[in-house]
């Protein structure tokens, strides 16, 4: 009878583990506007069927997704919040999708709009729509947060009910660079930040690759002396 | 496949290697006084390197309430650490999992170059001040900071970062050589010694500013000698090893107490053995010198204990409201996640992992008592013997037993849980914890005589520990503090 091969198996493992956590913090990557923190400050209310209207200017190219902090959004049972991008005038559509969670969702209320990457998004205004489609019954209303500090220029607006902040949704657009070995560079340049010379730069990629060469031999020689 | 001496020698140091590597990365990535209490272990270190004669001003009847939790710069700490607490920005990460620090477009931060060109002096200037307990670790911590004192605060944080990564990576040296001493196979020795090197809490706390890492290398050693001292009898290298790194527990944390009555319990066995040898009275006043310790040393202990000032129904009630809030599946449940290092994030493969941790440890103690049970012939030869088992037995529950006792003493004090009972307390048993796991899944299969699975058992093992290892850099911290 023909041996079962185990190490084989074995190492399609390690392949499948690899391949996984490869793909989901490629999924992860995203360079925020760091200086704006999400804060809890007024709420303004989405119910079914309402939406939101909220204006903001990019700062960069590689548009790709913006965080909304919620004070009561339920995805999971069954709330459902369409999210839509348009240009200035708030005429043109650009993107459209659904409010994703986040990691942390959960607990800070942070939700994702994602989107197709706009590369040309630098200095450039948008308008973003907000339509709670579904608000589960007997739940509770869905509540966007506003914040005092003034990252944006522009006022937020329930466009169904006429309620209107003096403040700007608590949000925070992100962006991408063109390729993957820019936004290595980037998250690179992020690490280096109040590091001493020595864990610096060059130095976070060489232990980087020092730290999975050497894990990763360890587990195939393991494997292949098993 | 065979594994000749250089084979297992060179992946032995590779398996070491990737442990000081991974620690040094994970060093760079988790950001300044992120760590466990990272900011007081650092303030002591400098404190403890002021001048004596207080010649600057000291603000006095400063306390906790006075402090604000998410802003560092408010705490009674120097001001070199309040200055860079508020300059590179840790208030936004404290409490709070929504927002990172504003990054520059360069390999510096925002105020990176001013707080390497003016940065306060290192001097505590409101008193109280917030210091734990100088210990050992302090004090050589202390002396890198001195050695380095003309240098920024990154070089000297980092620097005492790194040495206490050092002290976890040469006690994982020591639990190589455990592993050996105990007669494990050279493969079974490799792959417990890699999954000790891919459990993410170790690696994660082996690079904090905290006296756990000197902690852990004093068990480390303390285990060593033990398993040294079963397979040899009383020596002078092994009693060395037990008694310095006893010292070197003691001088580290309040946990190390663990130690010294372990190792009052290897004396005493060794005496009452050797009694026949000596004269009667000898070994009687021996007996009493120990005896006059171990009382001594329990009445110093329990003054730590909520039973000094208390009758016997009133420590039952605290007991028992104790263990209601505490031995409970969720609580464990807990304790095994802050354990084996997972992050709480909404990760569907990571999340419910605490609970069949649980169930692993609950399977291995069933196998366990088998082991102990069962006829020594019919446990197969890979398996230690029964008294390193019992050794390990020990150390894990003394441990639990010295961790729970200070946790209860809280508990009657506050009648809060507090902490409760972080896994990180338990890494400094972490091997002989997963030898007994070993064993006990071990003894199963070989009753079930499906021992052949065991190896793959582990392969699989070290491989669900290296996803949760890079699970926890990639997708969870690096996420966390740079790409939010």
């Amino acid at each position: 009878m023909k041996k079962f091969p185990i190490k084989i198996i074995l190492i399609l493992g390690l392949i499948i583990s690899i391949s996984i956590l490869t793909k989901q913090f490629l999924g992860l990557i995203n360079f925020s506007q760091s200086e704006i923190a999400l804060e809890r400050g007024e709420n303004l209310k989405a119910q079914q069927n309402q939406t939101l209207i909220q204006k903001f200017t990019a700062n960069r190219d590689g548009l790709f997704q913006i965080q909304f902090l919620l004070k009561y959004c339920n995805l999971n049972k069954g709330d459902e919040i369409k999210m839509e991008l348009f240009d200035e005038s708030c005429s043109k559509k650009i993107r459209e999708g659904l409010l994703i969670k986040t990691h942390f969702s959960h607990n800070e209320g942070v939700y994702n709009f994602r989107f197709k990457q706009i590369p040309d998004s630098n200095n450039k205004t948008y308008c973003i729509k907000a339509t709670t489609l579904k608000n589960k019954e007997n739940g509770k209303i869905v509540r966007f947060y506003t914040t005092e500090n003034s990252y944006f220029k522009y006022t937020a607006e329930n466009t169904t009910t006429g309620e209107r902040t003096l403040t700007h949704l608590s949000m925070r657009p992100g962006y991408k660079n063109e390729n993957l070995y820019q936004d290595f560079k980037e998250i690179n340049q992020r690490i280096s930040q109040y590091k001493p010379w020595f864990l610096k730069h060059h130095a976070i990629t060489i232990f980087f690759l020092l730290m999975s060469l050497s894990s990763l031999g360890t587990v195939v020689l393991l494997i292949k002396n098993l | 496949m065979s594994l000749n001496q250089k084979k297992f020698h060179l992946i032995a140091i590779l398996i070491l290697m990737t442990f000081f590597v991974k620690g040094i990365f994970l060093t760079t990535i988790l950001p300044m006084f992120k760590g466990q209490d990272e900011s007081r272990h650092y303030n002591t270190i400098q404190f403890l390197n002021e001048p004596k004669e207080k010649t600057w001003e000291i603000k006095d009847g400063f306390s906790d309430n006075m402090q604000d939790k998410r802003d560092l710069s408010t705490y009674r700490f120097s001001e070199e650490i309040k200055d860079t607490a508020w300059k590179t920005e840790t208030h936004r990460l404290r409490y709070n999992k929504k927002d990172t620090i504003t990054f520059t477009n360069s390999f510096n931060g925002k105020n990176e170059m001013e707080l390497k060109e003016n940065s306060l002096p290192a001097v505590n200037k409101s008193y109280p001040v917030d210091v734990v307990n100088g210990s050992l670790y302090h004090k050589i911590g202390s002396l890198v900071e001195k050695s380095l004192e003309n240098k920024n605060i990154f070089v000297k944080f980092y620097s005492i970062r790194i040495l206490s990564l050092i002290l976890v990576t040469i006690s994982l040296y020591f639990a190589y050589l455990t592993l050996k001493t105990i007669g494990l196979s050279r493969k079974n020795t490799l792959i417990i010694l890699a999954l000790t090197t891919f459990q993410p809490a170790l690696s994660l706390y082996a690079t904090n500013i905290n006296y756990d890492s000197l902690l852990i290398l004093s068990f480390s050693i303390f285990i060593y000698g033990g398993v040294l001292y079963l397979k040899q009898g009383i020596n002078k290298k092994n009693s060395t090893l037990l008694v310095l790194s006893t010292i070197l527990g003691i001088l580290t944390k309040g946990t190390g107490i663990v130690l010294v009555f372990i190792l009052m319990g290897i004396i005493f066995f060794e005496t009452f053995k050797k009694a026949k040898k000596y004269s009667k009275k000898i070994s009687y006043s021996i007996i009493i010198l120990l005896i006059s310790i171990l009382i001594l040393t329990f009445s110093t202990y329990t003054k730590h204990l909520p039973v000094s000032e208390k009758g016997l129904p009133e420590i039952i009630i605290s007991l028992d409201e104790y263990a209601l809030d505490t031995i409970n599946l969720r609580s464990f449940a807990q304790t095994s996640e802050t354990y084996w290092g997972i992050i709480n994030l909404e990760n569907k493969i990571t999340d419910n992992l605490k609970y069949i941790l649980v169930f692993i440890d609950f399977l291995s103690f069933i196998g366990i008592l088998i082991y102990f049970f069962v006829d020594k012939n019919q446990i197969v030869q890979y398996l230690p013997k029964k008294k390193y088992t019992l050794f390990f037995v020990i150390m894990v529950f003394a441990l639990q037993a010295g961790v729970r006792l200070a946790g209860w003493k809280y508990f009657d004090q506050t009648g809060d849980v507090g902490l409760g009972a972080p896994g990180r307390y338990f890494l400094p048993t972490l091997v002989p914890h997963l030898c007994l796991i070993y064993i006990g899944i071990g003894t199963i299969l070989s009753v079930l005589k499906i021992e052949r699975a065991l190896k793959y058992l582990l392969i699989i093992s070290l491989l669900l520990l290296f996803y949760l290892s890079f699970d926890s850099i990639l997708n969870t911290i690096i996420y966390r503090y740079y790409l939010l």
